[in-house]
């Protein structure tokens, strides 16, 4: 009703000082905040400095890894990028967002909303974080994650097949071990390369990559052959990272030797 | 407070007249004031914002849960990845962040060819941000095998859970990029209106407003995205 | 003096929200593109009515299979040529023996059994459950009783309920193409690996997914309109306690919806593209899966329940005719409940879980029964020296008092672990959210559908066929699932559609009872449609409520009042102020009405 009255009385067809037409003699009606572009602007370069600070930080970890062989702490690797990430976070919700010239409940719907978010995490890893923690006993020696056990037999295909993942049949092996033997066009596997009797450039390429150790499917030990000479151990893909608390029981025909040796794992 | 320019000599009349012109836009009979539904609208907005927030939180759920229990998978899929990409693409999220907060300071004072030039600018970097996802990182890991679950057939791999970084890195990426491309489209429904009827002005700007938060919420996402994916190890 | 009389002499200028243009394509064109609140919440009632009753189909289906367990005799005979044959006979497999052929060939009645119980658990919980009293009833009643013309984005709401049609159509077609066996909840790894050639699991699975987009937005409008539309002079305490309970709601809604989005997309990679995150053989883990889904499953939970306590509030309130006791404690009661809901779905997952989770989440599960007893005692000392007047409604609302206290008290051995191990999949279980789910939310829906039916629709009702209705009702309620509670305990476990002979009078007892609870809602769906026909126009007030929607007509005009209404009284002032429109001697009180 305001507004039209509003509209009536003024030949612009709105009021400049109340836009909305609400209530012109409301003393409480600011208007709306319009941002300085100067502080815009501020704000994005400061966004793209700490941008530039957490990829510079993460560099010189990297360098510092590889040349002097420093390896820092986990934690600050993730602390330094996490806080900079909620710094740059808090500039964008305070001034692109403009949560800090705003109403304050929508502050408080994203602050609560965080704290859900929290709630989730927290209590989630809590679960799988600590099913050791109270009664180690409980159950015999978990079988870990990732052995691909169910990977032996693959869907059933039929006209009205949904399923877009390939029918990987593994043969019950671990998908990794799997796509270490078969690889695919772009990067032929191990098989590939016996098959052309250069198994040696295949090893070059594995221990290059990553691997610290030697790895088992390397039965001719190309590990030592090719230099690659700091530790022995062979790795046994199925069991490199045992934990206990994974849902056990899944899947019953589980190599015992894979859940034998989750006990010297952690 | 708020220095309109009242000057509508250049305007066409076919514009000024038309009923989506913003000095014609009136608001829905079921509210007291423009100023009110403004305010509702944007509330609704952050309510929306934190549902997309909750939405990822089961990525970021996934993410901490594997990351605990498997680092070393975490380790050496985040070593896969190629910082500069996400580096660049955080840049450019940033600096379209930039300007459709620049979008809506301008339409606040009626400049309306500035206000779809940075309009324009935000939708492409939403391409330029696709386009580098798509080109230079899915287009070139995916071919050597680094993917997701069953798909992963990358030879050179030596966790036994790296199949399941890469299902987190593409579900993660992919559905940021899935509200990206959102973002763009929402972006041209605004230039289309503003450059057929100038649609948004000083007293009529709740969807450039509206826009410019959801975008801003994707760029808080990636902003969380891209150290935890690229740079943690 | 209320609104509606002051402006007497406005009656003709605006008809009430049911008239509508001439002609049949006209009517189903203007409702089909309304975004008048009043119509949109009719159009969700027809909706969640009906898919109230393909769940309840589906409900008797599952009793009716249970009726006699599954035996399978062989026996060897001499034929006439002299040859000994075997022949196996099957009893039991009622289900298969009815509608076998709707499944296809080779499908074993127990696999009909789970697609059965599947349909009954998906359509109850996502389509019927959820949506019925915030979408249907709070939709038609929450702008009204804060005196506002409509929620606060009338166009999202339309969308929400177009969405909402198109996940139950999604959820049909699923249903119609064979059915899912999953159970509603879809854990994993079932879900991901049974019938495995075929989209229908993915089907249902998108329905539930859609329909949360529905809840979302729904939730999002009511949480704005609550803000911002209150009429003047209505603070945060002058609201109805109904308005308070599902503000609640709405902030679940908006909460926990989008978790359950991301896990249901999840679980269809994982089904479609096996990305291993809920997979052991990939390095996964199911049990995150139900940590995903209990996240927002649980406090769905509340969604459900929250609702209908608003109701319980407000009919008991009125037909005590007595202020409410306690109102702030019941008010911050529902906020409490919203809130403590987001701490305890782990108590779903106690037999899979870490201990140390085990425990924080069992002592968080029972801070659930503080707030839900405040309430209780709160409505409890409401009745305490109130003129009762015992209708449909009120009837409804003392039920409820009985059968969810019942459904909360046994909800506590269940948050105990000792004993959750035991009870754990029972039909304790089954019984014990059976009675908070059914014996609250549904019995709270049909009292608020009996409280608001002459508001809605401008005609009264047979008291008499509908107090027979909720007679039989609930003697069916309890027969069907207090029987439940025993099988529970000697062990029958759930999901299951066989068992030993000892359970098959108890069995046999719960499916009686299922009839008679089918006999009573046939008896309201009688009562109702008669009263569409033929019914005696609704007086503005029946009941003499003094909330805003009573000030209006029956039914409302198009844009709910003549004038903005600006409050003059508490909702529940029933001892200081004389309830508008209100004529006693069409609906007469007690005689001690009146005199506290």
């Amino acid at each position: 009703m305001s507004q039209d009255t509003t509209n009536a009385s003024n030949n612009l067809g709105w009021d400049p000082i109340d836009p909305h037409g609400i209530n012109p003699h409301d003393e409480a009606h600011k208007g709306h905040f319009v941002a300085d572009w100067k502080m815009q602007i501020s704000i994005l370069v400061i966004l793209l400095v700490f941008t530039v600070l957490t990829v510079g930080f993460y560099n010189l970890e990297q360098w510092a890894e590889t040349a002097f062989e420093i390896t820092l702490p986990k934690w600050i690797n993730i602390a330094g990028a996490m806080s900079i990430a909620t710094v740059k976070a808090i500039l964008v919700a305070a001034f692109f967002m403009q949560l800090k010239y705003d109403k304050v409940l929508n502050t408080f719907v994203m602050l609560f909303c965080l704290f859900c978010v929290a709630l989730f995490l927290g209590f989630t890893m809590i679960d799988l974080g600590s099913r050791h923690l109270v009664d180690p006993e409980r159950a015999p020696p978990i079988v870990a994650g990732g052995t691909g056990v169910g990977l032996n037999a693959a869907p059933v295909d039929k006209k009205f097949s949904l399923i877009l993942s390939p029918k990987v049949n593994t043969g019950g092996s671990n998908i990794v071990y799997y796509a270490r033997l078969h690889g695919n066009e772009e990067k032929p596997g191990l098989l590939y390369y016996r098959e052309k009797g250069d198994e040696a450039s295949f090893w070059k390429k594995f221990y290059g990559a990553h691997a610290s150790g030697r790895d088992e499917l390397d039965e001719r030990n190309f590990y030592e052959q090719l230099g690659f000479t700091t530790g022995t151990s062979i790795s046994d893909s199925n069991a490199s990272h045992p934990r206990y608390g994974l849902t056990p029981g899944l899947f019953s025909d589980v190599d015992p030797k894979t859940a034998e040796s989750q006990d010297d794992g952690h | 407070m708020t220095m309109i320019d009242t000057d509508t000599s250049g305007v066409p009349a076919r514009i000024l007249k038309s009923p989506m012109h913003w000095r014609n836009a009136k608001h829905q009979s079921h509210w007291r004031s423009g100023d009110e539904e403004f305010d509702a609208a944007k509330f609704g907005m952050w309510l929306f914002l934190s549902t997309e927030v909750l939405l990822f939180a089961g990525i970021f759920c996934g993410y901490a849960v594997f990351r605990m229990l498997y680092p070393e998978a975490w380790a050496n899929g985040s070593h896969s990845l190629d910082w500069r990409m996400g580096a660049a693409n955080t840049a450019i999220l940033l600096f379209s962040s930039w300007t459709a907060a620049n979008a809506v300071r301008l339409c606040q004072l009626d400049k309306q060819f500035w206000f779809k030039i940075n309009i324009l600018i935000t939708i492409l970097c939403a391409i330029a941000f696709v386009a580098i996802k798509f080109t230079f990182e899915y287009g070139i890991k995916l071919p050597e095998g680094k993917a997701p679950g069953t798909f992963f057939s990358y030879p050179y791999a030596t966790d036994p859970h790296e199949p399941l970084w890469w299902s987190l890195y593409y579900i993660g990426t992919g559905i940021h990029a899935f509200h990206v491309i959102i973002g763009a489209f929402l972006f041209a429904f605004v230039l289309w209106r503003a450059h057929r009827y100038q649609a948004y002005g000083p007293t009529q700007y709740t969807l450039v407003e509206n826009s410019a938060l959801y975008w801003h919420i994707v760029d808080l996402i990636w902003i969380f995205l891209f150290p935890l994916l690229y740079l943690i190890h | 003096m209320s609104t509606l009389e002051a402006n007497a002499g406005h009656h003709h200028d605006e008809g009430s929200y049911f008239d509508g243009p001439p002609g049949m394509m006209a009517r189903i064109w203007q409702w089909s593109t309304t975004v008048d609140h009043k119509k949109i919440g009719v159009m969700y009632l027809v909706a969640v009515l009906f898919m109230f009753f393909l769940g309840g189909m589906a409900a008797i289906g599952v009793r009716y299979e249970l009726l006699d367990p599954i035996r399978t005799q062989t026996t060897e005979f001499v034929n006439a040529a002299g040859d000994i044959e075997t022949v196996t006979v099957t009893t039991g497999e009622s289900l298969k023996e009815l509608m076998g052929g709707m499944f296809g060939e080779g499908v074993s009645g127990s696999q009909i059994y789970n697609r059965v119980f599947t349909l009954h658990g998906a359509i109850m919980v996502f389509m019927f459950i959820i949506p019925a009293i915030p979408a249907a009833l709070g939709n038609f009643l929450l702008p009204i009783m804060l005196g506002a013309k409509d929620v606060a984005f009338p166009r999202l709401n339309l969308l929400s309920w177009y969405i909402y049609v198109v996940g139950c159509l999604f959820g049909v077609l699923s249903i119609l193409l064979g059915g899912v066996d999953t159970g509603w909840t879809f854990y994993t790894p079932y879900s991901t690996t049974t019938d495995a050639d075929h989209w229908r699991v993915v089907l249902m699975v998108m329905a539930a997914f859609i329909l949360g987009f529905s809840s979302i937005l729904t939730g999002l409008n009511f949480v704005v309109t609550v803000h911002k539309l209150r009429a003047p002079g209505m603070g945060w305490f002058d609201m109805p306690l109904m308005i308070w309970a599902l503000y609640a709601t709405a902030i679940i809604q908006v909460l926990a919806t989008p978790v359950v989005g991301i896990t249901l997309l999840l679980l269809i990679f994982e089904r479609v593209m096996h990305i291993g995150i809920f997979d052991p053989s990939l390095g996964g883990d199911p049990v995150l899966y139900q940590h995903f889904f209990w996240f927002y499953s649980h406090p769905v939970v509340y969604v459900m329940i929250l609702p209908g306590m608003g109701i319980i509030s407000e009919v008991i309130a009125v037909n005590a005719r007595k202020h409410i006791f306690g109102y702030r404690a019941i008010a911050f009661s529902s906020l409490g409940i919203a809130g403590v809901s987001f701490l305890v779905w782990g108590h779903h997952i106690f037999t899979a879980m870490g201990e140390l989770a085990a425990i924080l989440f069992s002592g968080l599960t029972f801070l659930v029964a503080i707030p839900t007893a405040i309430k209780m005692f709160n409505w409890v000392a409401t009745l305490y020296k109130g003129s009762i007047v015992i209708n449909t409604a009120m009837t409804y609302g003392l039920m409820f008092l009985f059968t969810f206290s019942i459904g909360g008290l046994t909800g506590l051995p269940l948050a105990t672990l000792a004993t959750d191990l035991h009870l754990h999949d029972s039909y304790y279980v089954v019984a014990h959210f059976h009675y908070t789910m059914m014996g609250g939310t549904v019995i709270a829906f049909m009292a608020g559908l009996h409280h608001w039916w002459p508001k809605m629709f401008g005609k009264m009702y047979s008291e008499k066929g509908a107090m027979l209705g909720a007679a039989l009702v609930f003697i069916g309620f309890n027969l069907t699932f207090f029987t439940q509670f025993f099988l529970g305990t000697q062990g029958m476990p759930r999901r299951y559609a066989n068992y030993v002979d000892e359970f098959q009078t108890l069995h046999q007892i719960s499916s009686a009872g299922s009839l008679i609870l089918l006999v009573g809602f046939l008896v309201h769906l009688f009562v109702f449609v008669q009263s569409l026909l033929s019914g005696d126009k609704a007086p503005a007030n029946p009941w003499g409520g003094l909330t805003l929607e009573w000030e209006t007509e029956s039914p409302p005009i198009e844009h709910n009042f003549h004038k903005e209404p600006i409050l003059k009284h508490g909702p529940y002032d029933f001892e200081t102020t004389v309830p508008p429109h209100w004529d006693p001697k069409d609906y007469p009180l007690p005689e001690n009405a009146g005199k506290h």
